[in-house]
């Protein structure tokens, strides 16, 4: 029982929800797919907006973006033909990493990415995809670079002024290569080790360039430039993956202090990110 | 799911919140604490078939269907179900005419102490009406949020194959 909860609203309208958040401020929480907020609601906020009634439940692409609703259940994006076909699959095999049959049906694309928690599976998804989270504060729409909403003022902006519609990946990247890989103790189990995601734009055995992006062994998804670096130019070959992952390695010691258990993780990121790029260059 | 319009806002008089429910098929007017939690505003309601395991969302216990799709109740405020669909184990059938999934998990032994089987029941409700035919890989991972500390899950699995067979034979396993 939460004694705080005076009333619960449930707008009709994206533009009514953004009004009720401006309005309402830190009095007002909003809850979209139910895994969550129930129990870590704080004791300031006597309103619940459930904004599951909104129109944000959609998967589709034009010529310039690909576009999720920030409604989509994760499990809705697992099934996803669309997303099954973009990128060799990864955002539909990513998604359901970590989660068990309850967060896949309830849990949201938005939710995932706006609670933004180092373990959770689409942060660096998204980071390593140059997608776009786009919010609207009820009278205009802003759109911020992925790596943006990542900062604790991009975190504070989306999580109270702006209500996050959906994310935008770049069309270009449908055709990319792309893998994901993560280490848990189990498939189903939320938090993880380390986790990684890579793209890479390739033509024949060369690569082009190249994203990869870390989450769970550092506080925060982050893309590893200097890696990334290593790619542009190279063949792609399991001896430029394990440069790239030497240099994954290298650049989490430098984010990372030095205990034993960072030190595993650190070297199981690289072990990750040397295996997505052996699969990502062989797709 | 159909987007649902217009719920409006639920404000609460004298403590108390006026939702209107669709429970098992019937309409059901419930005053709850605003916040309260979907799980214990079930049980007072009479509803025990929904479990209260961890109260914390890691078990499965508590599991309903939500306009079909399965839902942890423990995790939700009651006021969030205003206006929908839920389905508790008291919904899918009888001890004198079980359900299907149910008089599967019984023909096999997939009950011990019990206590997690309407939410497993439920979950394999809502795998079978997605998927009729699922391979034991798919009811494995439907099965994955629910927790059983009696078994290895091995007889749940094949109770929910059993059911799956049965519901696709013409009488739709009505014996």
């Amino acid at each position: 029982m939460k004694n705080n909860i005076r009333q619960f609203c449930f707008p009709a309208s994206v533009k009514e929800a953004a009004g009720l958040m401006n309005r309402l401020k830190s009095k007002a929480l909003i809850a979209a797919g139910g895994t969550r907020l129930a129990r870590a609601i704080l004791p300031a906020v006597d309103t619940v907006v459930d904004i599951s009634d909104l129109p944000l439940k959609y998967i589709k692409a034009d010529n310039a973006w690909l576009r999720i609703g920030a409604l989509c259940t994760i499990d809705e994006m697992e099934k996803s033909p669309l997303l099954a076909r973009w990128a060799c699959g990864v955002i539909a095999k990513t998604a359901g990493f970590g989660s068990n049959s309850f967060s896949r049906g309830m849990g949201t694309m938005g939710g995932n990415v706006v609670r933004a928690h180092p373990y959770n599976n689409l942060p660096p998804l998204f980071l390593a995809l140059d997608a776009v989270v786009v919010g609207t504060d009820s009278r205009r729409e802003k759109v911020l670079p992925f790596a943006e909403l990542l900062k604790p003022e991009g975190m504070r902006e989306f999580g109270s002024r702006y209500l996050l519609t959906e994310v935008r990946v770049p069309a270009r990247t449908k055709t990319w290569s792309a893998a994901s890989e993560r280490l848990a103790l189990t498939k189903s189990d939320w938090e993880s080790y380390a986790s990684c995601v890579v793209v890479v734009d390739r033509k024949g055995g060369v690569c082009r360039g190249g994203a990869i992006a870390v989450s769970a062994v550092i506080p925060r998804a982050a893309r590893m430039a200097r890696a990334e670096a290593l790619l542009a130019g190279q063949p792609a070959t399991e001896a430029t993956a394990r440069k790239a992952a030497a240099a994954v390695v290298a650049e989490l010691e430098e984010l990372t202090a030095g205990s034993a258990a960072k030190a595993y993780a650190r070297e199981m990121a690289g072990v990750l990110v040397r295996r997505a790029l052996c699969e990502a260059f062989q797709a | 799911m159909p987007q649902k319009k217009g719920r409006g806002t639920l404000r609460a008089v004298d403590g108390k919140l006026d939702i209107l429910v669709n429970i098992n098929g019937k309409a059901v007017a419930m005053k709850v604490a605003p916040g309260e939690y979907l799980l214990d505003a079930l049980r007072r309601e009479g509803y025990k078939g929904v479990k209260k395991g961890c109260d914390g969302g890691d078990c499965g216990t508590c599991t309903i269907l939500l306009d079909g799709k399965p839902a942890l109740s423990c995790m939700l405020f009651a006021a969030q179900v205003h206006g929908r669909r839920v389905t508790t184990i008291e919904g899918l059938g009888t001890p004198n005419q079980p359900h299907p999934i149910q008089q599967a998990f019984a023909d096999v032994g997939a009950v011990q102490c019990g206590f997690c089987i309407p939410g497993m029941v439920l979950v394999t409700k809502a795998l079978l009406d997605e998927d009729p035919d699922p391979d034991e890989g798919a009811v494995r991972r439907a099965l994955d949020g629910n927790l059983c500390r009696c078994t290895g899950y091995v007889k749940q699995v094949e109770g929910a194959l059993l059911a799956a067979r049965r519901l696709r034979q013409p009488q739709g396993g009505k014996k």
